[in-house]
């Protein structure tokens, strides 16, 4: 049965719709948290780790949970709600982070020049802090963009149990198309997606970051520079007005609990944040029904497997990230090569990442599938790409954009003078003056590996399954098999560990790129 | 005559691109000798970028650069002092040291002479951030003395300090040059300081305003130190004054 075009039109949209509402969340959301973590010591050493907890643990498949909780709160929308949720996490935790990574690296006389005249909370926010975190929002834009679609097949579709929600769009349409082997609609409707992926790109998202850092990208430039800039720009200086006066009303208003209510405030919004996360982390449903059981585990075999198992993924986590750094680095230092010369690499590699991070998994599996049955090696192969699809990208576009625009001119300079080149530039100038892109990218692409550990490390192929061990397997075996103790309690010791890095690894670099960064 | 360094013949530059192209360098020819030549000019008159054409930063849309030995070595201290944030003094006079097949050690050794010659011995581990603008001005003119170029070439250098910082980096300068201590041969400064220039300069080219022609040549051989208060070097201003404005 071939699908009426109107419908497939319409599911298309709708998604496309979905894909903005995820995106406008997650971009509001970001530059909240991310200037608010960079300027105010508490809430970085609270919130930091608990983003890097959300980011890391493999919540794909155990997403049912939240919709059962929308679908409990909001009976009518709530499975829409649940589609869009769903997506933001997909596309947040890398803009946060970017927008951290962005604020934390700015000059410190700029933090002085604030306190100094008093500047407001608002203006501080829409008018200090956010312009400078552009070029991190515009790569990571990129990137977010790629993922939520990469998601979106698997997303619209909600298996909780055994009730299935769907809404319709156009990920619905190609995963119904598949399972029934409509081959017609299939190929009509990953045709259309790809075309809006495409199209989305090089309307709006490749001049937008060609227009913040200045690089030579592929892009079409009308549709942008006549509507989306002046549109935004207007925009965001009208609600920044807004707040402006809004907050000079409530100072006069308030000035006597401003200090201590601010403080009130931020505990609060921790507090909640720490119960949103427990909740989005642990199975409330399970929760109340494992309650009477719900007792430490005995066995110490359990904490010796979970940790062995732990060990096993950071090995992998750790050297896919240290890959995709490679990898971008050196895409990025040919780039660069590229741009001065006569090559034609700058104008065509973002693209490029946008086509293969984009598109949706869907259409990998075949081509891994065929991969993974050439043997063992083969299956190694097939988990490293699935490892790479869900990390490399964010360093890919974090140093291709944000990093290539932070080279200074007058350092490039200095290097031609003094004829410093090669491994020399790349170690001296190169990768210290993208720092900051390197660390907000591996930031990222850490969090995203450790979340591919339950795709990449046990691959169902449908004729073969393959268990690579670690955690992500791990997690897989625990759900498969209904051991819902278990998986609750890896989940959490899991993100012990995860948070235990973050507050040493993490934070040390972090603090590095703030000391080294303090000048010009 | 002394011995040219370097020739320059018709340098012709232009900047911007599609239907705005402005001239900036017009048919510049020039000889630099072994001495201290400075290049005046009123600001955005292309003396940087006459500058940046010698240190083959920039090419010339026509015209050429000749130098009398191949290889030469060139020292450029930057306008501002563009130090790496995240590189201690040492590692910033190192760089170019390193880029050039030194060891590490050698390379350290050689940075430490020439930042005990701009008096920084002491803070060589120190990053740029924790030094006064004069202190980052000087790490650029030790890590520009520290190649042991056979040409120095200063880009208004002094500008951006305050007027006693500048007084004493330039005697400094003119010590390092006097003394003999570098193997610096010739020294290009470009400046926008009338002042400046006389006290300094063996020889002074006055650039025309946009686009920049060789507008006088005028030899400087008042001996050093030079007094700014005598009659020669007044009378030497006005000279130049005439041809500035």
């Amino acid at each position: 049965m071939i699908i009426n075009i109107g419908t497939l039109l319409l599911a298309d949209a709708l998604s496309t719709l979905r894909m903005f509402i995820a995106y406008t969340i997650s971009l509001i959301t970001a530059l909240i948290l991310g200037i608010s973590m960079a300027r105010n010591r508490y809430l970085e050493t609270f919130i930091l780790p608990i983003l890097d907890i959300l980011q890391s643990i493999p919540i794909l498949g155990f997403f049912p949970i939240a919709l059962v909780a929308f679908i409990a709160l909001f009976p009518r929308t709530g499975v829409e709600i649940a589609v869009i949720f769903l997506l933001v996490t997909s596309l947040i935790w890398n803009m946060i982070f970017g927008v951290y990574s962005a604020v934390k690296s700015l000059d410190p006389s700029i933090s002085d020049l604030v306190k100094l005249y008093k500047i407001p909370i608002t203006t501080r926010f829409f008018r200090i802090y956010t312009p400078p975190t552009t070029k991190s929002i515009g790569a990571n834009s990129i990137i977010s963009w790629a993922g939520g679609w990469f998601f979106i097949t698997s997303s619209e579709i909600i298996a909780a149990g055994s009730s299935e929600y769907r809404v319709l769009g156009i990920g619905t349409i190609i995963m119904n198309a598949y399972t029934s082997n409509d081959l017609a609609t299939l190929v009509s409707g990953l045709v259309l997606l790809i075309a809006t992926i495409l199209m989305t790109y090089l309307i709006l998202w490749n001049p937008l970051a060609k227009d913040l850092a200045g690089l030579n990208i592929l892009s079409i430039d009308v549709f942008y520079y006549r509507i989306v800039k002046p549109l935004v720009i207007k925009t965001w200086d009208l609600i920044a007005s807004l707040f402006e006066s809004l907050e000079i009303k409530f100072r006069s208003f308030g000035k006597r609990i401003s200090v201590r209510g601010s403080r009130i405030l931020l505990f609060i919004s921790v507090l909640i944040l720490i119960v949103v996360s427990v909740y989005y982390v642990t199975p409330p449903a399970t929760l109340v029904t494992n309650l009477g059981q719900l007792k430490p585990i005995a066995e110490l075999s359990f904490y010796y497997t979970t940790l062995i198992e732990i060990l096993l993924s950071l090995s992998r986590v750790a050297g896919v990230v240290l890959i995709g750094f490679l990898i971008s680095t050196y895409l990025a230092y040919l780039t660069f090569k590229s741009s001065r010369g006569e090559g034609f690499l700058d104008k065509y590699i973002v693209f490029i990442g946008e086509i293969l991070a984009s598109i949706p998994a869907i259409l990998w599996w075949p081509i891994l599938s065929f991969v993974a049955l050439k043997g063992l090696l083969g299956v190694f192969i097939v988990s490293l790409i699935v490892f790479l699809q869900g990390s490399l990208w964010y360093t890919y576009f974090n140093i291709l954009i944000y990093g290539l625009s932070n080279l200074k001119r007058e350092y490039i300079e200095l290097s031609d003078i003094y004829n410093v080149r090669g491994l020399l530039f790349i170690r001296a100038i190169f990768i210290p003056s993208m720092l900051p892109s390197i660390a907000s990218g591996a930031l990222s692409s850490w969090g995203g590996a450790w979340n591919s550990t339950i795709v990449a490390e046990y691959i169902d192929l449908g004729v073969l399954t393959v268990n690579l061990g670690g955690v992500g397997a791990y997690l897989d075996t625990l759900f498969n098999e209904n051991r819902i103790l278990e998986l609750s309690m890896t989940i959490i010791i899991l993100s012990l560990f995860i948070a235990l890095v973050n507050k040493t690894v993490w934070r040390v670099i972090f603090k590095r790129l703030t000391r080294r960064y303090m000048v010009e | 005559m002394k011995n040219v360094v370097v020739s320059l013949r018709d340098i012709e530059k232009y900047y911007g691109g599609k239907g705005k192209k402005v001239k900036v360098l017009d048919k510049i020819s020039l000889d630099v000798c072994e001495d201290f030549t400075t290049i005046l000019g009123p600001s955005g008159s292309g003396k940087t970028t006459l500058l940046k054409i010698i240190a083959g930063v920039e090419k010339p849309d026509s015209g050429s650069v000749i130098f009398n030995k191949p290889n030469l070595r060139i020292g450029f201290v930057f306008q501002f002092p563009t130090l790496l944030p995240w590189q201690t003094v040492l590692e910033n006079v190192t760089l170019p040291l390193r880029a050039n097949g030194l060891s590490k050690e050698e390379a350290e050794e050689r940075a430490r002479k020439y930042l005990g010659l701009v008096g920084l011995l002491e803070f060589e581990k120190f990053y740029p951030h924790e030094l006064s603008g004069g202190m980052r001005q000087r790490v650029n003119i030790a890590r520009a003395l520290a190649i042991e170029p056979d040409i120095l070439l200063l880009d208004e250098p002094f500008s951006h300090l305050d007027p006693l910082t500048a007084e004493s980096l330039r005697s400094e300068i003119l010590d390092i040059w006097i003394s003999g201590s570098t193997p610096v041969r010739s020294i290009i400064l470009v400046t926008h300081n009338v002042d400046e220039a006389i006290l300094m300069s063996d020889r002074i080219v006055i650039l025309s305003p946009r686009p920049a022609k060789v507008k006088k040549i005028i030899e400087i051989s008042l001996p050093r130190p030079r007094d700014r208060r005598s009659k020669e070097f007044q009378s030497l201003e006005d000279l130049v004054y005439e041809y500035v404005s």
